[in-house]
C-alpha cells in the first residue's frame, strides 16, 4: 500500500480502565497495529495488545552464561599462563575463582538485558512522532493514549478517527509522520 | 510484614498532583538555602578529604597510626562499614520490588542514590590504603611485560571484582529505574535548560505499551540479580578476614554476621536519610509514618539477627576451645579495646529495644535518634573487629597496639563530604521518589478502594 | 666464599682508582684543596645539626646525610680516599660487581676482632668472623658487625682541628715540633699520655721508644670498662699482673658469681663458642655442662644458667666466701646466708667439688679485687688451672699509671702536654675526677680519635684518626694470636692511624703506616719476610709460636664474711650491650638494635628490681633520681625481673655531650655516679622525680600468656610431644630437589643479638629512628623474642631467634592479589619487592608476624648505610612489604657456584648471615631433603618442635626445645 502520509492517530483515555476498554474493543473490531503510552505500566495492556517479546530475559541467561565462562577463562587461564606456588594451594582452585566467576555472571548477566532493553526499544531516540501531539505530555503524568498507527490495514485518517471517539477517547488526534 | 493490603499511601491525592509534585521539585526547588547550606558544608569535608589524600599519596601510609601487627586499621574497617551501608539501598529497591511490598517505592529512589555513593566511599579506601596506590593496575588481568597475572585466590583479588560488580549493577538498576520519571520531568519541564537536560537523559522515554513490557523485564531482572549479589558481596568482604589464619577472624560464621550487620547499619542510614527529605522536601504525604513503622520494624529485626551473631562469635570460641581464640574474645571484652566492644553492643542493641513500641517507631526523632546509634554502633563493631584481632594474635612477642592519627580520622570524616555532595547534588537534580511506581501503586489502591 | 688476594692487588686497584677517581674530580679537587673550602664544609654541617637536634629523630637522621656529601668532598682532597667512588677505569684483575675477602681485624677495647671483610668494587659491605681464626671461627658479635657503618658513619671526624675550628695537618705537624723541642729539653718532663688498653706491638712499640727517649714522660691507661679490676686482683692473688683465659668447652661445672661470660664485650665470641661446644657434647649424654650463675644483674649468662640467684653486690663476697669455704680453701666461714643462697651455695659448691679439673669458678672482672682473688685460689685447688683456665701475659701489655694519678697531677699543674690516643676520659671518667676541667689547665692538649667527641672539646688540638678497615696495623686477639690489619677501603677523611699519630709525634715526617708495622713484624719474620707478612694477611692471622702459660700459685686473701653494714641502695654499672661504653653511640644502627633482655632502642634506662620498683612506687619509663656523694643522675625506670632486690643497675654509653652528634640527648651519662677507686659499685639513694619518658620498644609483652612458644624438655621427658598430624586439603609437596629449611636450637641460644646484626647488614635492613620503633615499625627481620616464666623477682628466661618461618602452607601468600609473594619450588616463601603494592594482607595473615612494611621512604633516613649496602640486595622503596629470605642470595650465589662446576650444592655450602654470625651454632641450615645434612638431623630429633603448629601452616623453619638440667630446681 501506499507510504502513509500520518503517523497515526492518538486517543486520550482518562484512566486505565478506559484505555483497556478501548484498545480490547479495538482489537475486536480488527485493528492490529495498535500501540498505547501510559505513565505507567498498566497491568493486562500488554496481552489486549498481544505483544509478547522474552528476549530481554533471555539475554539475561546469555549474559550470565558469558559472564561465568570469561571469569573462568580468566582465571583459568592466567593460572595456566604462569602457574604459581601459591601457599600450597592447587593452580587450579576453583573454589577460590568461584567468587569472582559468580560476580561477572551477575555482572554481564545484569548489562546484557539492560542494554538489550534499551535497544529493543530503539532508544535512545530523542524525537519521536507522537511528541508532536498537543497533550502528549500528559502521557507521562495522569493520561493515558491509544495509539492506532497509518500502517494498520484499517486505518483511515477519518473514519478511525470518529471510531476512537465512539470507544469513549477524550480527545482523538492525528500525529503527522 | 502484611503492610502491602493496609493502604501505604493517602488516597485522595490524584496520579497528577503526585507528579507535579514530585517533578516540581528539581525543577522548582523548593528549599534552596536549607540545601545550598548543606552542600557547602559537604564541600568543607570534600576538600578535607582531598587535602588528606594528597598528603597520604606524597608521604605514605606511614601517616596513619599503623603498624605490625595492626597494619589494617581504619581504611579496611571504614570501607567494610560505608560497604555495609550501600547494601541497604540495594535490599529495601531490589528485595521489596520482588516481594511486592509496594510501600518500598517511596524510598527505594534516595536509598540506591545513597547505595552508589556508599560504593563510592568505601571503594575508594582499598586504593588509599595501598603502599603504592600507583599500581592498583597490577590487581587486573591485563598483559604485563613479566607475564605475572592477578592472584585470583586473594580475597583482596575478590574485593575489587565484587566491588567494581556491585558499583556497576547498582548504576544501571539505578539509572534503569529513573527513565521514565526522567520523561515525566523533561515533560513538566518549561524552561529550555531542563528541557534538554531531561530530554536527553530520559532517552526520548514515551511510555509504550512494549517498552513498559521490557522495561519491567529488564528491571525485575535487576532486581533479582541484586540480591545474591548484595549477600556475595558482603560475604566475600567478610571472607577478607575469614580467609586469614588470625584468631578472631578466622570463623564460619563471619558472611551471615557481616551480611546482616551490613542490612542493619545500612537501614539505619536509611531511615535517617527517609526522615530528613521528608522533612526537607515536605513529603509526609508519600513517605508516611507508616512507612517509618516499617523502616523501625525491618532495624529491630536485622538488629537482633545481629545480635545473634555477637553471641555465637564468643560461643564459637569457647567450643573450638582453641586457645588463642579464647584470649581474643578476653582481649575483646575485657582487653586495651573493651570500649569498642562495649560500645558496640549498647550503641547497637541497647537503644535499639526502643522500636518495640510502636508510638517510638513512627517518632521520627526517636527512629533518626536510635538509627544514628546503630550506625556509630556498626563502626564500633567493625573497628573492633579489625583492632582487636589484630593487636593481639598468636605470639606474645608480636603483641602491639593502636591509635589512630589524625589523618586517619580526617580521610574518614573526609570520606562524608565525598557521600554528601553528590548525594545532595542528585535530590537537586533528579525526583528523589519514584514518580511512576508511586503512580502505579496509589492507582492500585484507588482501584481496590473504588471495587470496595 | 673465601676467595682471597693478596694485598698488592689492593694497592693495584687503588693506585687506578686514583688515577680514575682524580680525573673524575679534579673541579672538586680543587675546592677541597683550599682551606676555605673546608672550613665551609665543616662549618655548614654542624651549625644544621645543632638546629635540628631538637626535632625528631627521623629529620635529624635524615640531615645526617648531609653530612656524608659534604664529608665526600672534604674526602676526595686526599686521592686515595677516592677508593670509596665507583670505577672510572675498571682495573684487569678486580671485575666490578665480584665480591673479594680479605682478612683483616677491627678493634674493641683494644683487642683484635679477627675478620675477613667482603669488597665490592672497593667498598667494605660486610664483615664476618675470620672462619680461620681461632678466636672467631666465623663468628662474630653485633660490634664487630656494626664496625662496618662506624667505618661509613657521617658523624666521624673529617679533619683535624683546632680550639674546635678547622684546620690542617700542617698545622697540627708545625705545633708538635715546637713542642717536641721542649720535651726532648726537659726529658719528657710534664709530657702525659692517655691510652685505652692496647694490645697492638706496633703501637706498644713506638710508645715504648718514645718513653725510652723520653724518661720523664708517663702512660696513663684508661679503658672505661676494660679489667683494670682483674689486674688489681692478680696482683693480690699472683702478686704480678696476669690474665685469665677460660676454656669453657672443657666446663662441665661452671659457677660465676657476677661474671657475664656470655654477655657482650670482647670475650663473648671467645666464650660462647666454648660453652656451646661443651653443651652440644652434654645433649648426647657426654658429661654436664651445668651454669650455676648468682649475679645482681640480669646478664646473658643467668638466661642460660642452670641455677640462678639474684645477689646483690655486698652478697656476691659473701658467697665467693662460702664457696670457698665449702672446698677448703678458706677456713671457718660463717656467712649468714639465706635459705635460697645457701641452697644455691651448697649446690655450686657440690658441683665444683664433683667436677675437678673439669670446673671452673669465675668472678666478675667488676668484683672486688678479693673476691677475684679468692676464685683464682678456689681454681687452683680444684686443679683447673691449665685445664679449664689458664693464666698469661696480659695482651694489654702496657705498664702505666691511672688516669687518676693524671687528674691529680694536672690539677698539681705538673702537666705541660696530654696527649690522648682514641679513647674518651673526659666523657667516661668518673666526674669525681674533674677530669675535662683538670685538663683545661694543661698548656698542650692533643687528642686522636674516631670523633670530634667530648675530650676533643676539652683539647686544644684534635685530629681524626683512621678506622681499622682504613688502617695498616696490628693487634692481638683474645687467644693471643695477633693480626695484622690492611686497609680494605680508601680513607675516606683526612686521618692518620694511630701509628701515623705516634710517628708524627716522634719528628718522622710523612710516616707511612704500612712501614711501620712492618718495622713492627721484621724481627719476628726474620729472613722470609716477604712470605710471611703476604701469608699473614692473607690468613688474617700471624703464625708465631705462642709462650707457654704462666704458672702461678695464688695466696688467698681475706675477705668480708660478714655483711656490711648496708645504708642506701647498691647502685651498679654496666656497659651497655649495644653502644658499649660509648665508642659506638653514634652509630644509628646499633642504637636500634634491641637491647637483648629489655628489647629496649634508642634509650638507656635506670634498671631497678621489682622490689624497688615496688617501694618506690614506679613503673618503667617513671624518672627516679640515684645520688651517690656529690654525683646524681635522673632517667627513666626499668623494672629488671631478675634483678638483686637493692640494686639498681646504671648503664655506659649515653648521656653524650657532642652537640651535632646523633647520641646527644639520648640517656644520662654514668660517669656523674662512678667513683676513681671502685668504678662499678658505689651505695647511694634513690628517688622518684617528676617526669617519664616511655621507652621504644621491639618488643612489648614479655610473658608466655600460659603459651609454650618455647618447649623444653628435661632428662626425664627428653622429647617434646610427637608432632600432630595435620590434615589438610591441598596437595602434598613432593621431597624433591633442594628443599632449604632452617633449625634453630633454643638450648643454644644466648640472646647475643649477632643474628641480627649480621641480617641488619647482609640484607640492607634499614634504620627507621627512635618515633618509628615507639610506633612499632621496627624493620628487623630476624627478631629475637623474650620471654619470662615464673615469679618476677627471679624468674626463668628464655631466648627464641624469631625469622620467616617459610611455611610450606603460607597463609600470606594467599592473601596477596598480585603473586608478590609466593612459594618457589625448593620451599622458599619469596617476598617480591617490586612487585609488591603495598595491600598488607600478607602480613595481616601471617600468625607469626615477621614481615616488616616500608611505611615511609626509609631509605632517606640513615644515609650512613647507603655505602655499606649489600649489591646483591634490593633496598626496599616506600610501600613495600619485607621479610626474611632465608639469604636468597647467598642460595642463588652457591647455586651459580655449582652450576659452574656441574655439580649439586653441597651440604654446609649455602650459610645464612645469621647462622655464620652465630658464635653457639644455633642456627643451622640447608636442604632438609638431604638426610645426612644437619639441619634434617635436627627434625628428626627428639627435641624438634614447629611453632604455632596448631595453625597447619607446616612451617620450614623449625625449632629444637630448650633442654632443662634442673627441672623443678629454683630455676625452673
Amino acid at each position: 500500500m501506499a507510504e502513509p502520509r500520518a503517523y497515526g492517530l492518538l486517543a486520550e483515555f482518562d484512566t486505565p480502565e478506559a484505555l483497556l476498554d478501548a484498545a480490547r474493543r479495538a482489537r475486536e473490531d480488527g485493528y492490529r497495529d495498535l500501540d498505547a503510552f501510559t505513565p505507567f505500566p498498566v497491568h493486562g495492556l500488554a496481552e489486549v495488545l498481544d505483544i509478547r517479546d522474552t528476549r530481554v530475559l533471555w539475554l539475561g541467561l546469555a549474559g550470565g552464561v558469558f559472564g561465568f565462562a570469561l571469569a573462568l577463562l580468566m582465571q583459568v587461564g592466567a593460572n595456566w599462563s604462569y602457574p604459581l606456588d601459591v601457599g600450597g594451594r592447587p593452580v587450579y582452585a576453583l573454589s577460590a575463582f568461584a567468587v569472582i566467576a559468580f560476580e561477572l555472571t551477575v555482572l554481564f548477566a545484569a548489562l546484557f538485558p539492560a542494554i538489550g532493553m534499551l535497544a529493543l526499544n530503539g532508544l535512545p531516540r530523542l524525537n519521536y512522532p507522537v511528541f508532536a501531539a498537543s497533550h502528549f505530555h500528559l502521557a507521562s503524568r495522569d493520561r493515558f493514549f491509544l495509539c492506532v498507527r497509518a500502517g494498520d490495514a484499517r486505518f483511515d485518517p477519518e473514519q478511525t478517527a470518529q471510531y476512537l471517539g465512539r470507544i469513549g477517547a477524550r480527545t482523538v488526534e492525528l500525529v503527522p509522520a | 510484614m502484611t503492610m502491602s493490603e493496609a493502604p501505604i499511601l493517602p488516597r485522595d491525592q490524584s496520579l497528577g498532583d503526585v507528579t507535579d509534585q514530585l517533578a516540581r521539585i528539581p525543577l522548582h526547588f523548593p528549599t534552596r538555602r536549607r540545601w545550598l547550606i548543606a552542600l557547602s558544608l559537604s564541600m568543607l569535608l570534600l576538600t578535607l578529604f582531598a587535602v588528606s589524600v594528597v598528603v597520604l599519596f606524597t608521604r605514605g601510609v606511614g601517616i596513619w597510626g599503623l603498624n605490625i601487627p595492626v597494619n589494617w586499621a581504619f581504611a579496611i574497617h571504614n570501607y567494610v562499614w560505608w560497604l555495609g551501608i550501600g547494601h541497604a539501598g540495594t535490599l529495601i529497591s531490589a528485595l521489596l520490588l520482588l516481594m511486592g511490598r509496594e510501600w518500598r517505592n517511596s524510598l527505594n529512589r534516595f536509598a540506591e542514590t545513597m547505595t552508589l555513593f556508599a560504593v563510592v566511599c568505601a571503594g575508594i579506601y582499598p586504593v588509599l590504603h595501598l603502599g603504592r596506590p600507583w599500581y592498583l593496575y597490577w590487581m587486573f588481568p591485563y598483559p604485563a611485560t613479566m607475564g605475572v597475572w592477578p592472584q585470583f585466590r586473594s580475597p583482596l583479588e575478590w574485593d575489587i571484582w565484587a566491588v567494581l560488580t556491585y558499583l556497576t549493577v547498582s548504576v544501571v538498576f539505578w539509572y534503569v529505574g529513573l527513565i521514565p520519571d526522567l520523561g515525566a520531568a523533561r515533560d513538566r519541564a518549561r524552561r529550555r535548560g531542563w528541557q534538554v537536560f531531561f530530554g536527553v537523559l530520559s532517552l526520548g522515554w514515551r511510555g509504550s505499551a512494549v517498552h513498559w513490557l521490557r522495561w519491567q523485564q529488564a528491571y525485575r531482572l535487576l532486581a533479582a540479580l541484586a540480591v545474591p549479589l548484595v549477600v556475595s558481596v558482603h560475604s566475600e568482604v567478610s571472607l577478607l578476614f575469614a580467609a586469614g589464619t588470625i584468631p578472631g577472624w578466622h570463623s564460619m560464621i563471619f558472611p551471615a554476621y557481616f551480611v546482616l550487620g551490613a542490612a542493619f547499619s545500612g537501614f539505619a542510614v536509611v531511615a535517617m536519610i527517609a526522615i530528613v527529605i521528608r522533612s526537607l522536601f515536605a513529603l509526609k504525604n508519600l513517605v508516611t509514618d507508616d512507612h517509618l513503622d516499617i523502616l523501625g520494624k525491618v532495624l529491630l529485626a536485622t538488629g537482633l539477627m545481629t545480635a545473634y551473631g555477637y553471641v555465637f562469635e564468643i560461643f564459637d570460641a569457647f567450643y573450638s576451645g582453641e586457645a588463642h581464640e579464647i584470649q581474643t574474645v578476653h582481649d575483646r571484652i575485657a582487653g586495651a579495646y573493651a570500649w569498642t566492644y562495649w560500645g558496640a553492643i549498647v550503641f547497637n542493641f541497647v537503644f535499639l529495644q526502643l522500636l518495640w513500641w510502636r508510638c517510638a517507631r513512627r517518632s521520627p526523632l526517636v527512629l533518626f535518634l536510635v538509627s544514628t546509634s546503630v550506625a556509630i554502633g556498626m563502626w564500633l563493631e567493625r573497628y573492633m573487629i579489625l583492632v582487636t584481632s589484630l593487636y593481639r594474635d598468636f605470639l606474645v612477642s608480636s603483641w602491639g597496639s593502636y591509635t589512630p592519627t589524625f589523618w586517619d580520622w580526617s580521610i574518614y570524616i573526609g570520606t562524608f563530604g565525598l557521600f554528601m555532595v553528590p548525594f545532595l547534588l542528585i535530590i537537586r537534580l533528579f525526583p528523589v521518589i519514584a514518580i511512576s511506581e508511586t503512580k502505579e501503586v496509589l492507582h492500585e489502591e484507588q482501584a481496590e478502594a473504588s471495587h470496595g | 666464599m673465601t676467595q682471597r688476594s693478596a694485598p698488592f692487588d689492593l694497592a693495584a686497584i687503588r693506585h687506578r682508582l686514583t688515577q680514575g677517581g682524580s680525573r673524575q674530580w679534579s673541579s672538586v679537587e680543587e675546592l677541597t684543596d683550599d682551606d676555605e673550602f673546608r672550613r665551609w664544609v665543616e662549618a655548614e654541617f654542624p651549625a644544621a645539626a645543632t638546629i635540628l637536634a631538637g626535632t625528631g629523630r627521623r629529620t635529624f637522621l635524615k640531615l645526617m646525610g648531609a653530612s656524608l656529601m659534604m664529608a665526600g668532598l672534604a674526602g676526595c682532597g686526599e686521592g686515595r680516599s677516592d677508593a670509596a667512588l665507583p670505577y672510572v677505569n675498571q682495573p684487569e684483575n678486580a671485575p666490578p660487581g665480584i665480591a673479594r675477602h680479605f682478612a683483616t681485624a677491627v678493634t674493641f677495647e683494644g683487642y683484635a676482632q679477627p675478620v675477613l671483610a667482603t669488597v665490592y668494587n672497593g667498598r667494605p659491605t660486610k664483615l664476618d668472623g675470620n672462619p680461620e681464626h681461632p678466636a672467631a671461627r666465623g663468628a662474630s658479635d653485633a660490634f664487630m658487625q656494626a664496625a662496618l657503618l662506624q667505618l661509613y658513619d657521617p658523624m666521624r671526624s673529617k679533619t683535624p682541628l683546632q680550639k674546635g675550628q678547622p684546620t690542617t695537618w700542617a698545622a697540627i705537624e708545625s705545633m708538635v715540633n715546637t713542642a717536641r723541642a721542649q720535651w726532648t729539653a726537659q726529658g719528657g718532663m710534664g709530657l702525659r699520655f692517655v691510652v685505652g688498653d692496647i694490645t697492638s706491638p706496633t703501637i706498644i712499640r713506638q710508645l715504648r721508644t718514645l718513653i725510652s727517649a723520653l724518661p720523664e714522660a708517663r702512660i696513663h691507661r684508661f679503658e672505661p670498662v676494660g679489667c683494670a679490676n682483674r689486674q688489681t686482683a692478680m696482683q693480690l692473688a699472683f702478686g704480678r699482673v696476669a690474665e685469665p683465659v677460660y676454656a669453657l668447652e672443657q666446663c662441665e661445672a661452671i659457677v660465676s658469681l657476677d661474671d657475664d661470660l656470655l654477655g657482650p664485650g670482647p670475650w663473648q665470641v671467645w666464650h660462647a663458642q666454648g660453652w656451646a661446644k661443651r653443651r652440644g657434647e652434654m645433649k648426647p649424654g657426654e658429661g654436664r655442662a651445668r651454669v650455676h650463675v648468682a649475679e645482681c644483674v640480669p646478664g646473658l649468662t643467668g638466661v642460660v644458667a642452670t641455677t640462678r640467684l639474684a645477689a646483690d653486690p655486698p652478697r656476691i663476697t659473701l658467697l665467693a666466701g662460702a664457696i670457698a669455704a665449702r672446698l677448703g680453701v678458706m677456713q671457718g666461714q660463717s656467712a649468714t646466708l639465706s635459705d635460697a643462697e645457701h641452697q644455691w651455695v651448697t649446690r655450686a659448691a657440690e658441683d665444683l667439688d664433683a667436677h675437678r679439673g673439669r670446673s671452673l669458678f669465675s668472678v666478675g672482672a667488676h668484683a672486688p679485687a678479693r673476691v677475684q682473688a679468692v676464685a683464682c685460689a678456689v681454681n687452683e685447688k680444684l686443679g683447673n688451672v691449665g685445664r679449664t683456665v689458664r693464666y698469661r701475659e696480659p695482651m694489654a701489655a702496657l705498664e702505666g699509671g691511672s688516669l687518676a694519678d693524671l687528674a691529680r697531677d694536672m690539677q698539681a699543674g705538673a702537666v705541660t702536654t696530654v696527649i690522648v690516643l682514641d679513647c674518651n676520659p673526659a666523657y667516661a671518667a668518673p666526674a669525681e675526677l674533674r677530669f675535662a676541667e683538670a685538663l683545661g689547665r694543661v698548656p698542650t692538649t692533643l687528642h686522636a680519635g674516631l670523633y670530634a667527641d667530648e675530650t676533643a672539646a676539652a683539647c686544644g688540638w684534635h685530629v681524626p684518626l683512621s678506622h681499622a678497615l682504613e688502617s695498616w696495623g696490628d693487634a692481638r686477639a683474645v687467644d693471643g694470636s695477633a693480626t695484622i690489619l690492611q686497609p680494605v677501603i680508601g680513607r675516606l677523611y683526612q686521618s692518620r692511624t694511630v701509628p701515623e699519630v705516634l710517628a708524627m709525634l716522634s719528628g718522622a715526617v710523612g710516616p707511612d703506616a704500612q712501614a711501620l708495622v712492618r718495622e713492627t713484624w721484621a724481627g719476628t719474620f726474620g729472613d722470609d719476610f716477604d712470605g710471611r707478612w703476604r701469608q699473614a694477611l692473607h690468613d688474617g692471622i700471624v703464625q708465631e709460636e705462642q709462650p707457654a702459660p704462666l704458672s702461678l700459685s695464688a695466696r688467698v686473701p681475706d675477705i668480708a664474711t660478714e655483711p656490711a653494714p648496708a645504708e642506701g641502695i647498691d647502685i651498679v654499672f654496666r656497659p651497655d650491650p649495644c653502644v658499649w661504653d660509648g665508642r659506638f653511640s653514634d652509630v644509628a644502627w646499633l642504637q636500634e638494635l634491641p637491647k637483648p633482655l629489655t628489647k629496649i632502642t634508642w634509650d638507656c634506662p635506670v634498671a631497678i628490681s621489682p622490689q624497688l620498683a615496688d617501694t618506690l612506687k614506679v613503673g618503667n619509663g617513671d624518672f627516679v633520681e640515684l645520688a651517690a656523694g656529690p654525683g646524681k643522675i635522673a632517667g627513666p625506670v626499668w623494672v629488671m625481673p631478675g634483678q638483686a632486690a637493692n640494686t639498681a643497675a646504671v648503664f655506659l654509653g649515653y648521656g653524650r655531650a657532642v652537640h651535632r652528634n646523633l647520641s646527644h640527648g639520648l640517656g644520662y651519662a654514668a660517669s656523674a655516679l662512678r667513683g676513681a677507686d671502685d668504678p662499678w659499685h658505689v651505695k647511694g639513694t634513690i628517688r622518684r622525680v617528676d617526669g617519664h619518658r616511655s621507652f621504644a620498644t621491639s618488643q612489648l609483652h614479655h610473658r608466655m600468656e600460659g603459651f609454650d612458644f618455647v618447649k623444653e624438655v628435661t632428662a626425664s621427658r627428653p622429647t617434646t610431644p610427637p608432632p600432630k598430624p595435620q590434615p589438610t586439603l591441598y596437595p602434598e609437596k613432593s621431597p624433591e630437589g633442594y628443599g632449604w629449611a632452617m633449625s634453630i636450637d633454643l638450648d643454644r641460644c644466648i640472646g647475643c643479638n649477632a643474628c641480627i646484626a649480621a641480617c641488619n647488614i647482609e640484607n640492607n635492613v634499614l634504620v627507621v629512628g627512635r618515633d618509628q620503633v615507639a610506633m612499632g615499625r621496627e624493620m628487623l627481620w630476624l627478631r629475637v623474642d623474650r620471654y619470662y616464666s615464673g615469679d618476677i623477682e627471679n624468674p626463668r628466661s628464655y631466648f627464641q631467634p624469631v625469622p620467616c618461618m617459610h611455611c610450606e602452607m603460607a597463609p600470606c601468600e594467599m592473601g596477596c592479589p598480585v603473586n608478590a609473594t609466593t612459594h618457589s619450588p625448593e620451599g622458599l616463601n619469596q617476598q617480591i619487592y617490586n612487585r609488591c603494592i603495598g595491600t598488607r594482607t600478607c602480613s595481616s595473615y601471617c600468625p607469626y608476624k615477621v614481615r616488616r612494611f616500608n611505611w615511609f621512604d626509609y631509605r632517606k633516613i640513615d644515609p650512613a648505610t647507603d655505602a655499606a649496602h649489600n649489591p646483591d640486595v634490593t633496598v626496599r622503596s616506600r610501600g613495600v612489604m619485607e621479610k626474611c629470605t632465608y639469604c636468597v642470595q647467598r642460595i642463588e650465589a652457591a647455586r651459580a657456584a655449582a652450576d659452574k662446576e656441574n655439580r649439586d650444592i653441597r651440604p654446609g655450602e649455602v650459610t645464612t648471615a645469621c647462622q655464620q654470625a652465630c658464635p653457639t651454632q644455633a642456627i643451622s641450615f640447608g636442604n632438609m631433603n638431604n638426610g645426612d645434612e644437619e639441619v634434617s638431623k635436627r627434625r628428626r630429633s627428639g627435641r624438634h618442635y614447629v611453632l604455632l603448629e596448631e595453625v597447619g601452616t607446616r612451617p620450614r623453619t623449625t625449632y629444637l626445645a630448650r633442654w632443662n638440667d634442673d627441672p623443678g630446681g629454683e630455676g625452673a
